[in-house]
């Protein structure tokens, strides 16, 4: 019997076409649809796949706004056994971090999964500020996992190769690409996840040890609008050639 | 509104307009990426491209033209598959810069404007009761902008083809379709007034419903006094849902439905009143994977009877991809969905009320469940539902992919038959594709018996076998009913004579004349030359 506890969260779709708020602290969140993070996603499957091949139970939490409700209902649907919700319009990462730590403190908890990082912002800062806020093990970026005798050893994503990796009980394990194909909840599930009880929690009731946040926003904007090729235009191989290395030497400056 | 059944041309002044004033340019760079379109198939030459921004500037380029007896092409996005909108000569109308609507604004009419890519376009959007709303807009505004104007407001434009960013004006051109035309109907069924400028310069407003034919007859009164009748017959048409092979012409019709799917021959629309709906509150997919094209083919027929039946709850989309195509896909790029291995179905479920949405899904899981299926899964939520939309974007994709390493280009049909013959159709395709040996893939809009059957050759000598395995395959379908194209228009394809006989073709040829004697305006569109052998 393993617990675990699955960490998750709402997010703009990836192809979403992002505008800055005027202040530029923020998103225009209106016209905006929202998935689960495609790497809590991977986190969620896996910890229904350990689920189902050792037993225990899997418990989701997710921290947002009132729309996150909506992945809840999907981890239900596939599999999860209960589901938290930890209202709160606030994204600081280290705020996030030991909010839900002070909730998980709360649960049994043996095996913690989460995404590498949510495709939102992109910090990554959760799960290891998970593990650290617990005091327990961490292994990141995982693409294979195997689970025995209250251990497990993980298969993860270094640069140039892989990394095997053992480590005992409890664990905070965060998922990346490769790790497996999230599945689709059966029918009957979807309807029935609608009906089910999401526990939901304030986050302004959950105490948390004071802090100073490591960094505060200072402003948003987007990236450059790409600029369009240049084609190199003329009659034979040799001018086309002659005319790319004069660019590069006189208007790239990288020769 | 109908004056003695005569139509007439509205009073322009263009007095003020100097074409040379009107954006234009002679420059070959740019003048290339006008010659040819998705198709491929066809390369044209034009010696000059203008880019009007209202219909002032239109009338004025079209008369110019008229005088000195110059060909016009009109080009929309390039989107289409027919090469309708390469030009054989002579000048380019492009309507890429004709992307606002300037009016006044009339009671519960409301001007949307919406910045993209640099270009500001603008639409109007309005209701005559609380139900009932219109869009009207220009003819370059894309599709998917179209969309995403109107969706913070609720609305849905059904038509939906599949190309999402091909221009309004080119979808009432080729009355477009797509998947959801199974449920919703083709841009016909979707047209309230069109602004049209016919060949000569002159304009007309249609609205439906305003200009009935009266003995057989259209009578247009132009700006100049030239009264134009054009003859409207009786023809045998295939009995399909879906078909846009030459003019649509009945004995008794609408004078909007002339336009509608005229590929750009008759005329250019200037401005689009478009008929929107209430975004469906719910919108879901099944997906379900069987072992062979022969169950999915069975669970299909039941689900059809099943889906007239109307509770809240509608079938709007019924996709299908052949085991080749899942082959396909697998190799060449990442199917999302766990386990698809051999005919796939996708169905998309839309209604306003939650719970009929679940006794359709569960009732429609029922019957699939009855044939021969691997596995079903159903998307209801945001995330999956695209993963299912990438999934049936995927096969084209990988045709593509597959079609460059080999530098040829697919051979492909585009027919639709009646309900009794697909099964019939079907094995035809199997009994052709085989004999031929080249690889094949088929998939479509079944819910409207519209399969494309797409040959992929590896190389000149198969891309000849397979152009006159094609041609088989159209004799066919004509030979049950059927239709050579269901969507993709003849465009300068010669398909024509596989449809009608020289009599029918030269009686739309007389009213293409009578609007415009000396074919200035897309010349070569719909009727090619007897002579010329058929562009597959």
């Amino acid at each position: 019997m393993v617990n675990i506890i699955v960490c998750i969260k709402h997010v703009p779709d990836t192809e979403t076409r992002i505008k800055i708020k005027e202040d530029k602290k923020g998103i225009e969140t209106t016209g905006i649809k929202y998935i689960i993070s495609p790497y809590d996603e991977f986190a969620l499957e896996e910890a229904i796949r350990i689920k189902e091949k050792h037993g225990g139970t899997v418990t989701a939490i997710t921290m947002g706004p009132k729309r996150a409700d909506d992945i809840l209902r999907t981890a239900l649907a596939v599999g999860a056994d209960n589901a938290i919700h930890i209202l709160s319009e606030n994204g600081d990462s280290i705020n996030t971090v030991m909010t839900i730590g002070e909730v998980i403190k709360t649960l049994p908890y043996d095996i913690i999964l989460t995404g590498k990082e949510a495709v939102d912002y992109g910090m990554g800062v959760f799960p290891s500020g998970i593990a650290e806020y617990l005091g327990i093990n961490n292994i990141n970026n995982v693409t294979k996992l195997d689970i025995s005798n209250r251990s497990l050893v993980a298969s993860r994503q270094v640069e140039g190769g892989d990394e095997i990796v053992e480590a005992s009980f409890p664990v905070v394990i965060s998922a990346q690409k490769g790790l497996n194909t999230p599945r689709y909840p059966a029918l009957p599930n979807i309807f029935k996840a609608k009906k089910r009880e999401v526990k939901i929690l304030d986050a302004k009731s959950i105490s948390v040890p004071p802090f100073i946040s490591g960094g505060s926003l200072v402003e948003l904007s987007l990236p450059p609008p790409k600029k369009g090729a240049k084609m190199v235009e003329g009659q034979t191989p040799e001018e086309i050639a002659a005319k790319l290395i004069k660019m590069l030497k006189e208007e790239a400056k990288v020769l | 509104m109908n004056h003695n059944n005569i139509i007439r041309c509205e009073k322009i002044d263009t007095e003020n307009i100097n074409i040379n004033d009107i954006e234009n340019t002679t420059d070959k760079n740019i003048i290339e990426r006008y010659l040819s379109d998705e198709s491929a198939i066809f390369k044209g030459n034009a010696s000059k491209i203008y880019f009007p921004k209202n219909e002032l500037e239109l009338i004025v380029i079209l008369k110019e033209a008229n005088k000195l007896k110059i060909h016009v092409t009109v080009s929309g996005a390039g989107t289409g598959l027919n090469g309708a909108r390469v030009p054989f000569g002579g000048i380019i109308i492009s309507t890429e810069n004709m992307i606002t609507i300037k009016h006044e604004l009339k009671n519960k009419e409301q001007l949307i404007e919406w910045e993209e890519n640099g270009k500001n376009y603008s639409i109007i959007i309005g209701s005559s009761d609380n139900s009932v709303y219109y869009a009207i807009v220009p003819p370059g505004l894309p599709l998917y902008i179209l969309n995403k104007m109107i969706e913070p407001m609720n609305l849905f434009y059904p038509p939906q083809p599949t190309e999402k960013g091909s221009y309004i004006g080119g979808n009432v051109a080729t009355n477009a379709s797509g998947a959801r035309t199974y449920y919703y109907g083709t841009t016909r069924e979707w047209i309230n007034r069109l602004k049209i400028i016919l060949p000569k310069g002159d304009l007309i407003d249609v609205k439906r419903g305003w200009y009935r034919s009266w003995n057989n007859q259209f009578n247009i009164l132009t700006n100049n006094g030239t009264e134009l009748i054009l003859n409207l017959f009786s023809h045998a048409t295939p009995d399909v849902k879906k078909n846009v092979a030459g003019l649509y012409i009945k004995p008794d019709m609408d004078f909007i439905d002339l336009f509608i799917g005229s590929e750009g021959i008759l005329g250019i629309f200037t401005e689009i009143e478009l008929k929107l709906i209430k975004q469906p509150g719910y919108t879901s997919y099944i997906i379900a994977d069987f072992i062979n094209h022969i169950e999915s083919m069975k669970a299909i027929a039941n689900v059809k009877k099943m889906a007239l039946s109307n509770d809240g709850s509608n079938i709007t989309v019924i996709e299908f991809f052949d085991e080749n195509s899942i082959d396909f896909i697998k190799k060449f790029s990442n199917p999302v969905i766990p386990n698809i291995s051999g005919s796939v179905v996708i169905f998309e479920i839309q209604s306003d009320d939650e719970d009929k949405l679940y006794d359709r899904l569960t009732h429609l899981n029922t019957i699939l469940n009855k044939y021969g299926i691997i596995n079903s899964y159903v998307a209801t939520e945001y995330g999956h539902k695209k993963k299912i939309e990438e999934l049936r974007h995927s096969l084209p994709d990988s045709i593509n992919k597959f079609l460059r390493r080999y530098g040829t280009n697919k051979i492909a049909t585009d027919i639709a038959v009646p309900d009794k013959n697909l099964y019939k159709m079907y094995s035809y395709y199997e009994e052709v594709g085989s004999m031929i040996n080249i690889p094949y893939v088929i998939y479509g809009h079944i819910g409207d018996n519209h399969l494309h059957f797409n040959f992929l050759p590896k190389n000149r000598d198969e891309v000849e076998k397979a152009s006159k395995a094609i041609v088989l395959l159209l004799k066919k379908a004509v030979s049950f009913g059927g239709t050579v194209t269901a969507e993709h228009g003849i465009g300068k394809k010669n398909l024509l004579s596989f449809m009608y006989d020289k009599n029918t073709i030269e009686k739309m040829k007389i009213i293409k004349k009578t609007i415009d004697p000396d074919f200035i305006l897309n010349k070569n569109n719909i009727f090619g030359d007897e002579n010329e052998k058929p562009y597959l």
